[in-house]
């Protein structure tokens, strides 16, 4: 479904009801990967989602058709994923030393990952990265967003985005270690 | 040294397409030259590939179905 036409851009914006469930439809499966993946924790996707849903239709007079409707729904998600995170887990936000995670080691509990297969293994690495580094991975390598598009969603300069994407893909990289020669 | 530091600057960028073709062709020329560079670049795509083909995290239809309708309830309340 392409929703980008003028007419239901006007539509959207005008708040249709019809149409916002459409889109509910459309992309909720989407927004509840990235949510899941920004906060690690399934519970409470489902009120960052009906957050997410609510404000974008509340505000959707707001929506100019700039970008498109998934990139404006993504960047309240994130949004809305991060004020979760701060709110319920502020120990998250303590700083993190990257190199810590240079040296982290892993150990038996970790070793039992190697069983687990490729996917399993990159879903832990990446939720071993600091948010700012999870969210910029998620977005470009997972959902693959351009550069120009994450920084709209995360409300930041292009060349933000792109050093936190280099320093993202070389934390991981250290994270996963050997790991990546049987990818 | 340096120019290993100079390739880790600009790696990710010519993984991604974005790199010039002067930058480019400095890049290839290290990477030939330098074991570790070119082990670094390997590793780069073969994350960039495991993310693209990370399967989407599949929201459960009980809670779509649930998601639906506290949305309409929330909006028809409001309205």
């Amino acid at each position: 479904m392409h929703l980008n036409s003028r007419r239901e851009q006007e539509q959207f914006s005008e708040s249709d009801h019809d149409l916002f469930n459409r889109i509910v439809d459309e992309y909720s499966d989407r927004l509840y990967s990235i949510i899941y993946r920004i906060t690690n924790n399934r519970e409470n996707v489902l009120d960052i989602l009906q957050n997410t849903f609510y404000k974008a239709y509340k505000n959707a007079d707001r929506f100019r058709g700039d970008s498109s409707i998934y990139t404006y729904l993504v960047s309240i998600a994130v949004n809305e994923a991060r004020q979760y995170l701060r709110k319920e887990k502020p120990h998250l936000f303590m700083p993190i030393e990257e190199n810590l995670i240079r040296k982290r080691h892993y150990t038996t509990a970790d070793e039992r990952m190697i069983r687990k297969d490729r996917r399993a293994l990159l879903e832990d690495a990446l939720s071993k990265l600091p948010e700012k580094y999870r969210e910029v991975i998620i977005l470009r390598d997972i959902e693959e967003f351009s550069i120009k598009e994450t920084a709209e969603i995360m409300n930041e300069n292009e060349s933000t985005i792109k050093t936190r994407t280099r320093r993202g893909r070389f934390l991981l990289r250290d994270l996963l270690e050997s790991k990546i020669e049987g990818m | 040294m340096k120019e290993c530091k100079e390739a880790y600057q600009c790696i990710c960028d010519y993984i991604d397409g974005d790199l010039d073709q002067e930058h480019a062709a400095k890049l290839e020329e290290h990477i030939n030259e330098c074991r570790q560079c070119r082990k670094v670049l390997e590793d780069l795509r073969k994350l960039k590939t495991a993310c693209r083909e990370q399967k989407e995290i599949r929201m459960p239809d009980e809670m779509k179905k649930r998601l639906k309708s506290i949305i309409n309830e929330k909006i028809n309340t409001k309205e």
